[in-house]
Parts: structure tokens; C-alpha cells; sequence
């Protein structure tokens, strides 16, 4: 049986799962969960991420959610793709930098997107200035300590990784949500590089 | 040997958490206070080891490595992977889920509920981020519940998303206006892990 995974070509953490996926060469049985329809608050599929929030896996019975844990296992199974290394410490700065996206870059970054973007298409609600001028604050704090990281190299922890995957997916509606690019030359650079890729140019959200 | 800079209150989350998990794996340590009131996070020899300018940050000899999950993760692995990350594949994802499910969902949702109403100076706590905050709070507890009534731990087996998680109901507990009554089972569950040996040796040790 072949790996299922529930997504939303919406959504920044499915692509980073479907990226991921597509540079493994794995074969995915993949399940478009409609937000519009509330297919995440079903019952049925709250059984499997009781987070309501895609993507999910189910691998013949492993049901794991989280993107960024989706990332590492699949990784798992194609370790000599090397995109999540098994030496001890080359996998620590891969994780290192997973969880600063999640805890600190990504949340700059989704919050611009949100308030900018989405709140006002989806909810026809104007975005909050208390939070726009809380993300501008935080991406310029992130935003440039991810620059110095790209500074002299070619992806974020060394060699090609899922951390890459997660850091370039979460800035896609950079133009829309008003998050600067142009003092960080080398994280503008890098992501040009990361959506030239195959697998960025086949998972374009819709808008 | 290994060196972890971190928060000159050693109960602090982040930093907390970290120094269970080196007492879990039995790892001796220095411990290199930072004092952030004083913005020593920003000082040029301290960005120079930690360009995110963040504790905890743990430093083994020439390897130094920032974001406490990444340092639990990174003990256990050098220590003792099957007791705390677990054995298989799925074993070990689970624990990374659970611990990504803290640092993007309980935890945050903790976070903001205090700083908006009980950290912040009264005029910079935003009404609207501490209702969104604690519907947030809600659903992942909500989430957690029902999973510790039917198991003893997050993925079945000990691992570090259980001291991810205990940590911040810790704080929970200690420093909002949240009643956690309503989850027994998720007090019994702390309960579990705060009693275990490590935890304790972590508490006594920071009262020194
Ligand atoms: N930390 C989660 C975040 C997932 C997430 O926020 N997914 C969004 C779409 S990008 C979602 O499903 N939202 C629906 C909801 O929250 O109800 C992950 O990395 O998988
Ligand atoms: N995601 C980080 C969070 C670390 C963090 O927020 N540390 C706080 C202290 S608990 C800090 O260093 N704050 C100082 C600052 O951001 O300037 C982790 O898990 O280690």
C-alpha cells in the first residue's frame, strides 16, 4: 500500500511535505482535504490529526501530522538522499533550524501572510496593525540572521535539506504580504534557487 | 564537556527543559547564565556562538547547537536514543510530531496568553491576541486530553516531547489565569513525569 497523505494546495506546510516527497522520488497517494467544505473539522479526519490541520500521513497504520515531522520521515526512508542527514550533529542543525522555523522565522513570516493576505480573503476581516507591526519587527530580526546563514552558502544547514524545504515554503506570498526582501540579498538569492527547483515549480499554490 | 547557556532563572521554560534532559541522560554540565535584562543575548561574543542570539545554547566542545528541542533531541541521540526518542522509525516520528505539536501549537498558545495578560505592561496586552490565544490554548489541551486518558505518556513511551510538553503546563499552571482542572488526565500525566528522578534532580539542582 502506498504512503497516503492528506493536503491543501493552500497551504505552506503541505507544500513543504509535497516538495519534500517529490525530491525523494517517492511514490505518494495523495488526498485533497477542502478547507471550504470543512473537511479538516470532520469527524472522520479528526480521527486521524485531532489538530484539524493538514498535512497528515498514513503510512499502513502510522498516522503522523506535523509537516515538519512528515518531512524527517519520509527522509527516513531514502536516507541516501542525505536532505535529513544520520550523523548525529549534522541531523541536530538540520533539526536546529526546523524548529527555528517553526518557532520564530515561519511565525514572522505567517503572520505577515495572514494579516496582509489571508485573514482579508478568507474572512473579509482588515488585518490588525498591533500584529502587522509584531511580524515587521520579528522578520526583520529573523530575516537577517537567516541572510548571514545563506551568506557563502549554497542551502541553509550545508548540503541540500528538509530545513530548506521549510524555510523557502513559508515565504511564498512574500509579495502579497509585504515582507521586504531587499536588504537580505543572500535569503532573496536562495530562494529564487529553491523556487527554480522542480518540485517548487510543480506545487505553485493556486493564487 | 558540555556547556549550556541559559536563563538566569534555571526554571525558565526553554531552559528548564533542557536541564531535565541532561539529567534524564546523566550528563554533567557547566552552566553559563545569560543574563537577558541585561541583553547579554545580544552581546557580540554570545551572537558570535549563537547567531539567533537565543537561550539555551549548548555548546560540546567544538559543536554548538541552538533551539531546545534541537538540544533534547541531540542529548538523547548521544546518550540514550532508545530510552528517550524511541526505536523505530514511527517510534522516533512520533516523538518529533509531538514535539513540533508543542512548539507550534501549546506552546505558543501559553506564550501569548501571558504575555497579553499577565507579562506585558497592561496598555501593550492586546484583547484580541489573549482571545485568540486561548481558544488556541483550549483546542491543544483539548488535543491532549483525550490521548492521556488512553496512554501513560504523548507517544506511548517516554521520550522528550513528554518534558516539551510538561514544561509548559508547568508554567501553565504557575503563571496564567487558565484552570487546567477540567484535563485530570493531563494532570496525572504531569504528575508522572514531574515525579520521575530526573525531573526532581533538575528542580533540586536549580534551588542551588
Ligand atoms: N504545525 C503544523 C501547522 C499546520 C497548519 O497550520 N496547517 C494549516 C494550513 S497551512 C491548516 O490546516 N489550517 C486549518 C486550521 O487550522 O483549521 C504543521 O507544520 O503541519
Ligand atoms: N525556540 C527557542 C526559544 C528560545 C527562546 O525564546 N528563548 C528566550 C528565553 S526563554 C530568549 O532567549 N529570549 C531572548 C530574545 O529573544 O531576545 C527554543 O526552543 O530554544
Amino acid at each position: 500500500m502506498s504512503i497516503r497523505i492528506h493536503y491543501s494546495p493552500l497551504s505552506q506546510h503541505s507544500r513543504r511535505v509535497r516538495v519534500a516527497a517529490m525530491e525523494l522520488g517517492l511514490d505518494i497517494d495523495w488526498r485533497l482535504i477542502d478547507f471550504a467544505k470543512g473537511e479538516n473539522r470532520a469527524a472522520e479526519y479528526l480521527q486521524k490529526n485531532p489538530a484539524g490541520k493538514v498535512p497528515t500521513l498514513d503510512d499502513d497504520g502510522l498516522v503522523l501530522w506535523e509537516s515538519n515531522a512528515i518531512m524527517a520521515y519520509l527522509a527516513d526512508k531514502k536516507p541516501q538522499a542525505n536532505l535529513y542527514p544520520t550523523d548525529a550533529r549534522a541531523r541536530a542543525q538540520v533539526n536546529q533550524w526546523l524548529f527555528w522555523e517553526s518557532a520564530h522565522f515561519g511565525v514572522a513570516a505567517i503572520t505577515l501572510t495572514w494579516e496582509r493576505v489571508m485573514k482579508q480573503a478568507f474572512m473579509q476581516q482588515p488585518a490588525d496593525p498591533a500584529l502587522v507591526a509584531q511580524g515587521e519587527r520579528d522578520w526583520s530580526r529573523y530575516a537577517a540572521i537567516l541572510n548571514g546563514q545563506l551568506e557563502g552558502r549554497e542551502y541553509v544547514a550545508g548540503a541540500l535539506s528538509i530545513a530548506d524545504f521549510a524555510l523557502a515554503s513559508i515565504v511564498v506570498h512574500r509579495e502579497a504580504a509585504g515582507i521586504d526582501m531587499k536588504p537580505y540579498r543572500h535569503l532573496q538569492n536562495w530562494v529564487d534557487r529553491m523556487e527554480a527547483r522542480d518540485s517548487f515549480q510543480k506545487t505553485k499554490p493556486p493564487f | 564537556m558540555l556547556t549550556l547557556y541559559g536563563h538566569v532563572n534555571p526554571l525558565s521554560i526553554n531552559t528548564l527543559k533542557v536541564r531535565v534532559a541532561l539529567a534524564e541522560v546523566n550528563a554533567e554540565f557547566r552552566y553559563q547564565p545569560v543574563d537577558l535584562a541585561k541583553g547579554e543575548q545580544h552581546r557580540a561574543e554570545f551572537v558570535a556562538l549563537n547567531p539567533y542570539a537565543k537561550i539555551p545554547l549548548l555548546v560540546d566542545d567544538d559543536f554548538i547547537l541552538a533551539e531546545s528541542d534541537a538540544i533534547m533531541w541531540y542529548l538523547a541521540e548521544t546518550f540514550a536514543p532508545a530510552r528517550l526518542l524511541g526505536t523505530t522509525p514511527r517510534e522516533r516520528a512520533r516523538t518529533l510530531q509531538w514535539c513540533d505539536f508543542v512548539s507550534t501549537g501549546l506552546y505558543p498558545a501559553y506564550y501569548d496568553l501571558y504575555l497579553h495578560t499577565v507579562s506585558n505592561a497592561p496598555d501593550k496586552r492586546l484583547p484580541t491576541i489573549a482571545e485568540s490565544a486561548t481558544k488556541r490554548l483550549a483546542r491543544s489541551l483539548g488535543v491532549l486530553e483525550p490521548l492521556l486518558g488512553k496512554q501513560e505518556t504523548l507517544t506511548g513511551q517516554f521520550s522528550i516531547a513528554d518534558l516539551s510538553a510538561a514544561v509548559v503546563v508547568r508554567n501553565i499552571q504557575d503563571r496564567l489565569p487558565f484552570d487546567v482542572a477540567a484535563h485530570p488526565h493531563l494532570l496525572a500525566w504531569y504528575a508522572r513525569v514531574t515525579t520521575r528522578g530526573p525531573w526532581q534532580a533538575a528542580m533540586a539542582a536549580a534551588a542551588h
